[in-house]
């Protein structure tokens, strides 16, 4: 960071109206709801500094996590907490990569756990980042479909580091009273007629979901040639004027949506799902080439402070509680078979769990992309300009 | 020295001065001292020997290569986003400057009455925090946004124009206006210390209003001016807060560009190299700042 980032900072901390500050660390205003503020205009970075949740920290019964979205709503955060008189100090990412720079500033050590997704859990091994768990300390494992017991993307070297809990697609979304006709291709997010209503994820591994595009279509969407990296790079430059403003997280996104800003974008289904609960005219829809998607897993980082505590966590969230609040809350699939089996028929239809091999399958799922360095350079040069 | 001839005035003072001067004046040296070593020194220095590093996929490679240089010179996305800032940074302090000097003048020259008051309000703003204001703006410039509304009210337009927010224009009026108390501050410190026999002087000797301001306001008030000038500047020059929530795609400043580096890219040595051209104006601004006086007594 620069020396004037850190100057903007430190201003910023010395300007907060000192209410507000104490506020906040005697709880009046919880973390959550400043969180929620700060999470809406995408500035988790500077909310964590705020906040001073980076450094490391003593043992306590504060679970801190780094986590996608929605994984720690209050709906079934709370039960747990309850249970076991602790408190979770939740801090949102905005991308895998966003999670990755966070744990590697702390050296695995400023939080407990991180619900990586497959495209990052590779490298946070590889750096050490976390720690291997023991299976044997999660009643609710068994209850795993077995695919999702030993994945290869949370193991090395025989060794299982993370507990893989959800999963979904990466849908295109649009606002229905807008865009009249459903729109069938990615090639929406390219559409001239859309121009200045148009947003993408900020995240460099969206690369594979317009290399859709390409023709030929690549035979796999995350190893691309320089050549073909080229041609989507294009495609991204030729998006550019098109854009609103890149989406950092999904609370952003929905603010978007909600204000007029955009309608039409990528998304998961927790901004659909969101907005529709709020009631603005949204849909779904899985274009013809098909959508990336994503498998989170829960894993303890390195020199998490509270082991035991994770541990419990990562087994609710594999039971039955932690994953019908997934599946409530953010509208994912969920991984335990025992709870799959005891769903409605059309909810299994409409997640995909039908058949969940076939279901994970027809998903161009997240991985360690070989030359991923290649993918965040294009991605820089093309939304910096 | 009491050989030498009767010492001159000054010399006695300095003497008696020198004699009162309590020794544990220097026990406060250490703190203020060891923090800006520690805090501020110390980190500044591993950023930039980081910037001669180089990372291979997951690990910095502590071997000294200048690749990083070559990199920020040779592609041109880095020297486009640079061009970028450092023109928004001037554009920036311009407007800042044409807005604090007439409001700093006015205070200090015609306020007599409630000046502290009026002062106060100047640097109320501050008391929220940056964030809040950056996100006031978003609220104002939006497509369905105050600004929108009004003008669609008035008639002016009508289709709620998109050209608000998530442009650069946003974010110069975002920026002209946080920055703004950095100006007028130090800009009313300079002409609140003009003697106002001076421009008595330039209008009796039959000097005219421009007159009066070209060749005597202005000079005096260059420290104070180079003075606010340099906040301005350089707070926006560092800036990525702004750009990020309000600026357009393609709009990005060079801050961004280190933010990214150091978390989504994971490359702290590339990071640590875009801020070394944020360092060289800033200094060459201080030192330009530093030979007309704007650092020293007259403008503090």
């Amino acid at each position: 960071m620069t020396q004037e980032s850190d100057q903007t900072i430190d201003r910023l901390m010395a300007m907060e109206p000192a209410a507000v500050m104490a506020g906040v660390r005697s709880g009046e205003i919880s973390r959550r709801d400043l969180g929620k503020l700060f999470g809406a205009l995408g500035m988790t970075t500077a909310l964590g500094t705020l906040l001073g949740e980076e450094p490391a920290r003593a043992q306590s019964n504060e679970l801190t996590m780094v986590i996608w979205e929605g994984y720690a709503d209050p709906s079934f955060a709370a039960k747990f907490e309850e249970e076991n008189d602790a408190t979770i100090n939740a801090t949102p990412m905005s991308s895998s990569d966003d999670a990755f720079g966070r744990l590697q500033a702390g050296g695995g050590s400023n939080f407990d756990l991180v619900s990586a997704s497959n495209d990052v859990s590779q490298r946070l091994i590889d750096a050490g980042l976390v720690q291997p768990i023991a299976p044997s300390r999660l009643t609710n494992y068994d209850d795993l479909y077995e695919q999702f017991q030993m994945p290869e993307y949370i193991t090395k070297d025989g060794e299982l580091y993370g507990a893989n809990f959800a999963w979904g697609p990466t849908l295109m979304l649009y606002n229905t009273e807008e865009v009249t006709e459903e729109p069938t291709s990615w090639r929406a997010l390219l559409d001239e007629q859309y121009a200045g209503k148009i947003s993408t994820w900020n995240a460099p591994i969206q690369i594979a979901q317009y290399a859709l595009l390409l023709d030929p279509t690549p035979e796999d969407p995350y190893v691309l040639d320089e050549e073909q990296l080229a041609q989507v790079r294009d495609l991204l430059v030729q998006q550019r004027p098109l854009i609103r403003t890149y989406w950092n997280l999904g609370d952003e996104l929905k603010q978007l949506y909600a204000s007029g800003e955009v309608i039409i974008s990528d998304a998961w289904p927790y901004v659909g799902l969101g907005l529709k609960e709020q009631g603005v005219p949204v849909a779904e829809v899985i274009p013809e080439e098909g959508v990336t998607g994503w498998s989170d897993s829960w894993m303890i980082t390195s020199g998490a402070q509270n082991v035991d505590l994770a541990y419990k966590w990562m087994d609710y969230m594999i039971g039955p509680d932690g994953q019908m609040g997934v599946l409530n809350n953010n509208g994912y699939a969920i991984t335990n078979r025992t709870v799959i089996e005891g769903l409605e028929p059309e909810l299994r239809e409409a997640l995909l769990m039908d058949n969940i091999e076939e279901g994970y399958d027809s998903i161009l799922m997240w991985r360690n992309v070989p030359n991923y360095d290649q993918w965040l350079a294009i991605w820089q040069e093309v939304t910096a300009g | 020295m009491a050989s030498i001839a009767a010492p001159t005035s000054e010399q006695t003072i300095a003497a008696a001065r020198s004699e009162r001067r309590p020794g544990g004046l220097w026990l406060l040296l250490p703190g203020p001292l060891g923090w800006m070593v520690f805090f501020y020194l110390v980190p500044l220095v591993i950023l930039l020997v980081h910037a001669f590093w180089s990372v291979d996929y997951l690990t910095i490679q502590r071997t000294f290569t200048l690749e990083n240089f070559r990199t920020l010179l040779t592609n041109d996305l880095y020297l486009r986003v640079l061009g970028r800032t450092a023109a928004m940074a001037a554009v920036v302090t311009l407007a800042d400057l044409c807005l604090a000097f007439p409001l700093a003048y006015f205070l200090a020259k015609r306020v007599t009455k409630h000046r502290e008051l009026l002062l106060l309000l100047v640097i109320f703003p501050l008391w929220s925090s940056y964030l809040i204001r950056v996100f006031a703006w978003k609220t104002i410039l939006g497509t369905n946004g105050i600004l929108n509304s009004f003008l669609l009210t008035v008639g002016v337009i009508d289709q709620p124009a998109t050209a608000f927010l998530y442009s650069k224009t946003a974010m110069f009026l975002t920026f002209s206006q946080v920055w703004l108390p950095f100006m007028i501050l130090p800009l009313f410190t300079v002409l609140d210390r003009l003697p106002n026999s001076f421009i008595e002087a330039a209008s009796d000797l039959g000097a005219n209003p421009w007159r009066t301001f070209r060749s005597v306001i202005l000079p005096l008030s260059l420290p104070g001016i180079l003075a606010g000038s340099l906040s301005v500047f350089s707070l926006t020059l560092g800036d990525y807060i702004t750009p990020t929530l309000l600026g357009g795609p393609g709009d990005q400043m060079i801050g961004r560009l280190v933010a990214d580096n150091f978390g989504m890219s994971n490359n702290w040595p590339l990071g640590a190299t875009l801020v070394v051209p944020i360092l060289v104006l800033v200094s060459l601004f201080i030192a330009v700042a530093n030979r007309f006086g704007a650092l020293g007594r007259t403008a503090a």
